[in-house]
């Protein structure tokens, strides 16, 4: 179809044709498949443009003036410069996302760690060796390497877990439950594992911590300490005592 | 029998010379005491003192002054008390003695305070030859007694340090209780007197004094009458635990052993460096390089911890101790046997 002909026909459409020349293109598009399905979408497109709402002239500019001042005139102006700067917060969304992982990990960890017993510090200064200690907050916070495979001592009765499986969700175990966590499993004599000798030796079983008594910390000694010979000592005819610096290489026996 | 005379007669003398340094107070609390003291004699010679324990006639005193079976001792009013060896106690030295023909009501025996001494008090030191006063320093002492290897804690006193041996004396509160008897003095290096070996401990305890400081120290501890001897005795846990058991059925007393030897672990715990043969620790299952984490509830920090649990703990009744072998932890039971050292 020629681009003129298609032209009358949009004119034909909304009207803008004599009725003499609207008569003739009518007669002549109507013998032609193409030019009646082109005329038939002008028409619709024409009946589509009618049905939308006028608005007149002047209220129309006015709508438009005040729109312009009160809403897109009030609004910030946008940064030249922040669009240029745009790509700094990925960067930082993804050291976000790097910090919130390896949180994640460290909080889904086991916390097998050492004990660490909480003492005042009149216990510190003054260590009661044979009194009545008072039971212990034992806290399990950071793991250590160097005993990061002992299992969490705050009760004897807890399952040992490692390091291996870190990537796993903690779960609770069920009385019963046999944990893969679990370094030892349960030793019935000596032929079991030779590392694990003895059938008087269990790994910590049955978790039930209200059952379970709080651990009582035994006070360390970080002092001086006193050896008694069996030697005596001929002026004051009273066994020998010597004194040593330090206790924590002394050997004791029990 | 001249020279027996002489010599008690000697010693009565010196006695109420030392006792004529007492303060009223103490003077009180000593005749309180004093008839249920017994000097003990070893040919003749006076060599240590018993205390009486109990009414039907028990005494106990330090095994410095009991060489024989059959000791025979004086009392300090005069009559003579002949003993026979009960029952010995190698961790604490002493000796349980059955006085023959006692009659009840004659004196009133000692008890263990049960009150916590206080650090610094005045006590007393009950020599063959009557008492003196002592400084009580303070109960917290650990110590370990050999061949035992044990560690108790021991009560340290300093006192002035008289001609005569003070090995065995008695060791009595202000208010006349018994606190123990006097097992061991701080022994002295060569060529030191024990004032110099005073200034030296003094020194140890005060890194800080340096210069001029310990010049002033020495000359203030150098001003004193007479020498000081720092002296130690088991502590009274241990005594009064000795003493219910010399008064139990068995006349003896029983201390848990599980047959180890430990030393502090790195990073805490017990570092197991031997286990006796045909030990509990050994029916057990434990091995040396075991790191002994806990003992029932109690847990171990180092190797002062565990011979202070194990101080608490009853022969035969069963204990869970849990150990640490290799990566991995365990619980393993045991039953502690009677020490025999």
């Amino acid at each position: 179809m020629k681009a003129k002909f298609e032209e009358k026909l949009a004119q034909l459409a909304f009207g803008d044709l004599s009725p003499s020349d609207a008569k003739k293109l009518e007669i002549e598009a109507q013998s032609q498949q193409e030019a009646r399905e082109t005329l038939r979408l002008y028409r619709e497109m024409r009946d589509g443009l009618r049905g939308m709402a006028e608005v007149p002239e002047d209220q129309f500019s006015k709508e438009r003036l005040r729109d312009a001042i009160l809403k897109q005139g009030l609004k910030p102006r946008p940064d030249r410069y922040a669009s240029n700067r745009s790509w700094l917060w990925m960067p930082a969304v993804a050291c976000a996302l790097g910090f919130g992982l390896v949180y994640a990990r460290h909080t889904i960890l086991p916390k097998n760690v050492n004990p660490q017993i909480v003492m005042s510090k009149k216990s510190l200064m003054a260590p009661p060796l044979l009194a009545v200690h008072e039971p212990i907050r034992v806290a399990d916070n950071t793991p250590s390497p160097a005993n990061s495979f002992i299992g969490p001592i705050q009760s004897p009765l807890r399952k040992t877990r490692t390091f291996g499986y870190r990537h796993r969700p903690r779960h609770h175990l069920e009385p019963n439950e046999v944990s893969p966590n679990i370094l030892a499993v349960k030793l019935d004599g000596d032929d079991l594992n030779p590392d694990f000798g003895g059938a008087n030796s269990t790994i910590p079983t049955s978790p039930s911590a209200s059952d379970v008594p709080p651990m009582v910390a035994t006070a360390a000694s970080t002092g001086p300490i006193v050896f008694i010979d069996q030697d005596k000592d001929e002026q004051t005819g009273a066994q020998k005592a010597t004194e040593v610096g330090n206790a924590s290489n002394v050997l004791v026996g029990g | 029998m001249y020279w027996l005379a002489a010599r008690l007669a000697i010693a009565l003398m010196v006695g109420t010379v030392q006792a004529d340094r007492l303060s009223p107070r103490e003077k009180a609390v000593w005749n309180q005491v004093k008839p249920s003291v017994v000097t003990l004699f070893e040919n003749d010679r006076p060599c240590g003192v018993a205390a009486l324990i109990d009414d039907s006639g028990y005494f106990v005193a330090h095994s410095s002054g009991v060489s024989s079976a059959v000791p025979a001792g004086k009392s300090f009013g005069g009559k003579e008390v002949s003993f026979s060896v009960v029952s010995r106690d190698p961790l604490t030295q002493l000796v349980l003695l059955k006085a023959t023909d006692w009659v009840s009501g004659t004196a009133k025996p000692f008890r263990i305070p049960n009150e916590e001494e206080t650090d610094g008090g005045v006590i007393l030191a009950v020599l063959p030859t009557g008492p003196i006063r002592a400084a009580y320093v303070s109960k917290h002492q650990p110590g370990v007694l050999k061949p035992s290897r044990r560690l108790v804690t021991l009560t340290e006193i300093r006192f002035e340090a008289p001609t005569q041996a003070v090995g065995g004396a008695l060791i009595l509160s202000e208010s006349g209780e018994l606190i123990g008897t006097l097992n061991a003095t701080l022994d002295r290096p060569e060529g030191l007197t024990q004032n110099q070996t005073m200034n030296q401990n003094s020194l140890g305890q005060n890194q800080t004094a340096r210069g001029p400081s310990i010049r002033i120290q020495n000359q203030i501890l150098n001003a004193g009458p007479g020498e000081m001897t720092v002296a130690y005795a088991v502590g009274p846990e241990v005594v009064q635990h000795t003493l219910q058991g010399f008064l139990s059925s068995k006349h003896e007393a029983e201390y848990a052993m599980l047959g180890i030897f430990c030393t502090n672990a790195i990073g805490g715990g017990a570092y197991i460096q031997s286990v006796s043969p045909n030990s509990p620790a050994q029916k057990a299952g434990l091995r040396p390089g075991d790191i002994l984490l806990s003992i029932g509830y109690n847990q171990i920090a180092d190797q002062v911890a565990f011979a202070t649990v194990m101080l608490q703990q009853k022969v035969g009744k069963k204990i869970t101790l849990m150990i640490k072998r290799g990566r991995g932890s365990l619980l393993i039971d045991a039953v502690p046997s009677k020490s025999t050292e």
